[in-house]
């Protein structure tokens, strides 16, 4: 388990003395906080004071607070300003089920987090789909709305006066508290607590749920066409953010004893964003480390009364223009580079190269000679402009079908159609025998359709592995919780998975750079990866649009070689490209567009021959012998 | 159909010689992030020349001219324009120096009337020389009389033809020197493109120097002086137009061939 | 009767209110495709400048004019400065947190330099309160609705009539094509945070009299005035300000029929529901987003 390092190498190679390294540094933390309470005993001093051991139980407290947030805004790219009011939210739920309902503390922590978590989902949902932006608005206005009912609803929260004499928890008789005679108990529950959520973040940021989170906030095209839910995934992020919040709040009442609503204030939204920022958003080991720089600061910061809110907004503002990747971000990148010194020159492999293990990968097509998709007088307008104009072809399943025609033909928003990124004006899709409405891209890529993207779209933050992995997202079959807990069926998925990711580069030669950041790729291997990636999801039908744009004559030849030999697996092919000499080499049928209409359809050669598809290619008064 | 008059006689062919080339780029290299779309370019527009640019898609013929016209910069090479260099300046800046462009798609400003769209285009000339900038907009309707019945309708709801012939013209009203035009052809009927290439050489015959980037080689080829043939971001060769047009090696680059 | 006069009235002036903010978020989207998260400071400085320039000493007619126009000014350099530099990556982010933390630095460094209290901003239009169909209201509340219209027009002046307005309705439709015909996209962009800052600040500066000048009066202010542009549909100028003026009506009446404590709690929640129902918003169209 790495600590200090991005969810997973930052940009460079996991180098397994940097591993251990982190291993040691989270050893050490552990311990640090599991013998603070007892320093005095070594060092023969009154320390720490029952003040110092509050102070360090805050601080965890606001850690637990900061790792939801870091999840938020490092793993799902969301910000929300309203963490502050979940967090009392929590406090609150906590501190009147206890007083209320006399409910004992654990099942009053259930609840505290709970609520905040269903708060999240109600607030993310509506709010995600249009712009992440909103999400940040909204979370602004729960926040205040938020304050204004403590403050107003004086009978239920005690107004200014805020609610007093919160019973002291206890679990199963045992009264928990941060004293030397009760053994801290209190200070290990938190301890604990901080503990759990920095396992979550890790379970997290190690499965499927923390990928799909990153890759929706990279690319969310490319997240819909390899069948993550956008929506689902960023919901399932503020409900977890919101979620650690909750139990940082209940964990506080429990604490203090006493809640009113001054704690959770807009500013203190703020503070907790600069923690998360500062520390280094979208590592693990960011959310303690800022939390423990700001916290310690907050104590000198006091000093400036009125301006230090000032402070905490010119920090922020200093760490965004300075050091946008935090302190433990810039640290990984200086290790890195440091690293990076004598690396070994990786080599790229031959491909394709057709394991064994592959065609066993290989989703089971269907039967060969159906119909794998065919379109009936499929209509595309965007206000007056027709794309596609009532088109109607068949795709027949495990061959190659090309589609071509000049430049704004409509073979693009053709294929966006089908992959579902467009909703057709009019006509119908059958897609393996089964007629369709207007479905959402990732419900279609559950289906069995995969795409590549013209403008190839990688997650490029995240290594060459993880881009893979993330293809593999909807064949999990193990759910939310036994990933958390990593589970045994879990770790055996994700171990074939990993396998299978691995087997997938070795077949387009990318195994050497599985992991390196997918944006450091030379284009021709983005391609490949952009290939293997689509692979991942098993399709039946394989989308692929101007696969060879940019590439060199050799890689042309490779990726035909590709796609020969899926189609020869059983996969089914749609092919959108501009080399007339690859589609002539790879294609079973070509059907050519021209001004939205399909003007011509039929085997390659025939189509070759054809007069209208010259003219439309080349203009009128073309030299004839380009036919031959 | 015939495909439209080649500009009669044969002095443009060959016609610019390096110290007075309007128009200059060397070396020039444009990437997106990893992606290198153009390596290493070189070309040249004489004045008053009238130069083709073709080769298949995805060749990198619009990231070059996007290079050169200042809406993305380039990662490395040259451009000069009038005898400056203009390297990485930016679009706006190129328009006042006389360079426009007639991008990809048309841009039309499809929420303005047509007459708005004029006037945006006259947008330089407008603050230089607003009287100037009133007679070149009825020059530029003379040559699209379609538009001027169309003054007040908006540019979205123009047929794609029209909208070409727009963004013809708003590239115009800039009084630009040198007049690039990507992809003239895009989604157009042959019938459009036989009403728009004929003004074309009409503008180029008037003195305007015209580097036009198409697809469709046939066509570019009849109207233009010289052309240049892309391929995977490199020129591969340039001629006059005349002797390209049967040259068989276009159309091996056409259809991807390799070039032997 | 004479209370629905009241609500209409007083909800009218603050949804003026509304409608100006939502309009300078209007502005700044179109043309940057980024906002400046926290406007309503700049609506705070026009209040709070106006005052400040009243103690220096100057005359109504002058400090209200430079309050405005140095409130303006501040949001262009918010723009130049924290807009600008993270408005080149598709990731919203980095403007988001910079125009944030310039927020808090300009809320906090206010109330430690003017004050943590609301000041009076003496306005003649709000000494004595005038009656209208038996409802009470000051004329300076009646000054807003007019200012509205005003602005209305103003702006839909500028961007049909003026070459500079439709070189920021090229710029908001295609900055690339706007480019191409010589338009400096930069220098147009900056212009509009600009002039939203004009419109900010003179809702500040003209509902200043009525409840006081602070440096805490632009926050909640400001949210609203965003949240009734997402819902208008933040790219449909005539949306946001019909749903600025009722968002601010429909206020009145929750407080008068239900309660104040809990009106902006309906409110918002109101708003969460209809964007539940209208993720575009009530006025807006589905984007068309190029894959």
């Amino acid at each position: 388990m790495s600590a200090s390092d991005r969810p997973s190498g930052s940009g460079g190679v996991n180098r397994p003395h940097l591993l251990s390294s982190s291993r040691i540094a989270l050893a050490l933390f552990v311990l640090a906080i599991a013998l603070f309470p007892w320093t005095g005993d070594f060092i023969d001093a009154r320390f720490p004071t029952s003040y110092e051991l509050r102070l360090v139980m805050r601080a965890m407290l606001l850690g637990i607070v900061v790792v939801g947030l870091n999840i938020l805004v490092g793993f799902a790219g969301l910000v929300s300003l309203g963490q502050a009011a979940l967090v009392g939210l929590g406090a609150h739920a906590a501190a009147l089920l206890a007083l209320r309902a006399d409910m004992p503390f654990l099942a009053c922590m259930a609840f505290a987090v709970a609520l905040p978590a269903a708060m999240g989902a109600m607030l993310a949902f509506p709010t995600v789909r249009v712009r992440p932006l909103y999400l940040t608005v909204i979370t602004i206005a729960f926040g205040l709305v938020f304050l204004n009912i403590l403050r107003e609803w004086v009978s239920l929260t005690g107004g200014a006066s805020g609610l007093t004499g919160i019973p002291r928890p206890t679990i199963l008789g045992e009264r928990l508290m941060a004293t030397r005679a009760a053994s801290f108990n209190y200070y290990y529950v938190i301890a604990l607590c901080l503990l759990l959520a920095l396992w979550v973040q890790w379970a997290l940021a190690r499965s499927r749920y923390g990928r799909a989170m990153r890759a929706a906030a990279e690319s969310e095209n490319a997240a819909r066409a390899l069948g993550i839910s956008v929506v689902g995934i960023r919901t399932l992020a503020f409900a977890i953010s919101a979620g650690l919040a909750g139990l940082g709040g209940g964990l506080f009442a429990n604490l203090a004893l006493f809640v009113n609503y001054e704690t959770f204030t807009f500013n203190s939204s703020i503070e907790l964003l600069v923690m998360t920022i500062l520390g280094g958003s979208g590592t693990l080991a960011g959310p303690v480390v800022g939390t423990a720089v700001l916290y310690a600061a907050g104590q000198v910061l006091q000093e400036l009364q009125e301006w230090q809110t000032f402070a905490y907004g010119l920090l922020l503002v200093l760490v965004l223009f300075l050091m946008p990747e935090g302190i433990v971000g810039s640290l990984g990148k200086l290790a890195a580079r440091l690293g990076r010194r004598g690396a070994v020159e990786r080599q790229t492999g031959a491909w394709p190269n057709f394991l064994p293990g592959f065609t066993a990968l290989a989703s089971e097509g269907e039967e060969r000679g159906q119909a794998t998709l065919i379109t009936r007088d499929l209509t595309l307008r965007f206000g007056g402009l027709t794309a596609v104009s009532s088109v109607t072809m068949e795709v027949a399943s495990g061959t190659v079908h090309a589609l071509i025609g000049p430049n704004g033909a409509g073979k693009s928003s053709l294929l966006n159609i089908v992959s579902g990124f467009y909703a057709a004006t009019a006509g119908q899709v059958t897609l393996f025998g089964e007629a369709l409405g207007h479905r959402a891209p990732h419900e279609l890529a559950r289906r069995g359709v995969a795409r590549s993207f013209q403008n190839t779209e990688l997650f490029g933050r995240m290594t060459v592995l993880e881009n893979v992995l993330v293809g593999c997202h909807t064949r999990y079959r193990a759910g939310f919780f036994a990933t958390l807990l990593r589970l045994p069926h879990f770790a055996r998925e994700e171990r074939a998975m990993l396998a299978e990711a691995r087997l997938l580069l070795e077949v387009v030669g990318l195994t050497d750079f599985a992991e390196e950041a997918a944006r450091n790729l030379p284009f021709g291997h983005q391609r490949r990866l952009e290939i293997a990636r689509a692979l991942a999801l098993r399709p039946k039908l394989l989308l692929l649009d101007e696969p060879a744009a940019g590439l060199t004559h050799g890689e042309i030849e490779d990726l035909v070689a590709l796609i020969r030999g899926l189609a020869d697996r059983g996969m089914t092919i749609i092919l959108v490209e501009h080399h007339v000499e690859m589609i002539m080499a790879v294609s079973d049928r070509v059907t050519v567009l021209d001004h939205g209409e399909v003007i011509a359809d039929g085997a390659p050669a025939e189509v070759q021959a054809n007069p209208a598809v010259i003219e439309a290619y080349f203009g009128h008064g073309a030299p004839a012998k380009v036919a031959a | 159909m015939s495909a439209p008059d080649r500009p009669s006689g044969s002095e443009g062919v060959n016609r610019p010689r390096q110290d007075q080339a309007l128009l200059a780029v060397a070396g020039l290299r444009v990437s997106y992030g990893r992606i290198e779309a153009v390596r290493g370019v070189d070309l040249e527009v004489g004045a008053g020349e009238f130069v083709g640019l073709i080769g298949s898609n995805g060749a990198g013929k619009t990231s070059l001219m996007r290079a050169i016209s200042g809406v993305l910069k380039p990662a490395a090479g040259q451009v000069r324009f009038d005898g400056a260099e203009t390297t990485g300046l930016a679009s706006h800046r190129m328009v006042a120096r006389g360079l426009a462009m007639v991008p990809e798609g048309r841009m039309v400003f499809a929420d303005q009337s047509v007459r708005d769209n004029l006037l945006l285009g006259s947008f330089t000339q407008l603050r230089r020389d607003p009287a100037g900038a009133v007679a070149e907009q009825d020059r530029v309707l003379a040559l699209f009389p379609r538009l001027r019945e169309r003054l007040d309708q908006e540019a979205g709801t123009l047929s794609g033809g029209e909208q070409q012939m727009l963004a013809i013209a708003r590239g115009l009203l800039s009084r630009p020197r040198l007049l690039v035009i990507d992809e003239l052809s895009l989604g157009l009927a042959p019938l459009v493109l036989d009403m728009l290439f004929p003004v074309l050489s009409e503008l180029n015959r008037q003195g305007l120097s015209i580097l036009l980037v198409e697809q469709m080689a046939s066509y570019a080829l009849a109207v233009t002086h010289r052309t240049y043939v892309m391929e995977n971001g490199r020129v591969l060769f340039d001629g006059p137009s005349a002797e390209l047009a049967n040259d068989p090696r276009v159309m091996d680059a056409y259809l991807g061939r390799r070039a032997s | 009767m004479e209370a629905i006069i009241q609500y209409l009235l007083t909800g009218l002036s603050v949804g003026s209110v509304y409608a100006m903010v939502g309009l300078g978020f209007y502005v700044m989207w179109s043309a940057a495709k980024a906002v400046n998260f926290n406007f309503g400071d700049i609506f705070m400085l026009g209040a709070v400048l106006a005052v400040v320039l009243l103690d220096l000493g100057a005359p109504l007619l002058l400090a209200a004019p430079a309050a405005v126009l140095a409130a303006a000014m501040v949001a262009a350099a918010i723009e130049r400065g924290f807009v600008r530099p993270f408005n080149r990556e598709a990731n919203a982010i980095g403007w988001m947190l910079t125009t944030i933390a310039v927020g808090t630095m300009l809320e906090s460094a206010t109330t430690a330099l003017f004050s943590s209290n609301p000041r009076a901003l003496p306005s003649p239009l709000a000494e004595h309160p005038i009656r209208l169909g038996g409802a009470g209201i000051y004329p300076q509340e009646l000054l807003l609705p007019v200012a509205l219209v005003a602005v209305a027009f103003g702006l839909e002046f500028f961007y049909r009539r003026t070459l500079t307005g439709r070189a920021m309705r090229a710029v908001a439709y295609n900055r690339v094509a706007a480019g191409l015909v010589g338009i400096d996209a930069d220098r147009i962009t900056l212009l509009a945070f600009f002039i939203a800052g004009l419109l900010g600040a003179l809702a500040g500066l003209l509902i200043g009299p009525v409840i006081q000048a602070s440096s805490t009066m632009g926050a909640v202010i400001g949210l609203k005035g965003f949240l009734v542009a997402i819902i208008a549909g933040i790219a449909n100028a005539r949306g946001v300000l019909v749903c600025g003026v009722l968002y601010g009506v429909a206020e009145k009446f929750i407080e008068g029929y239900l309660s104040t404590a809990a009106r902006d709690a309906i409110g918002f929640t109101l708003m969460v529901l209809l964007l539940l129902l209208f993720p575009q918003g009530l006025f807006g169209k589905a984007e068309f987003k190029k894959v």
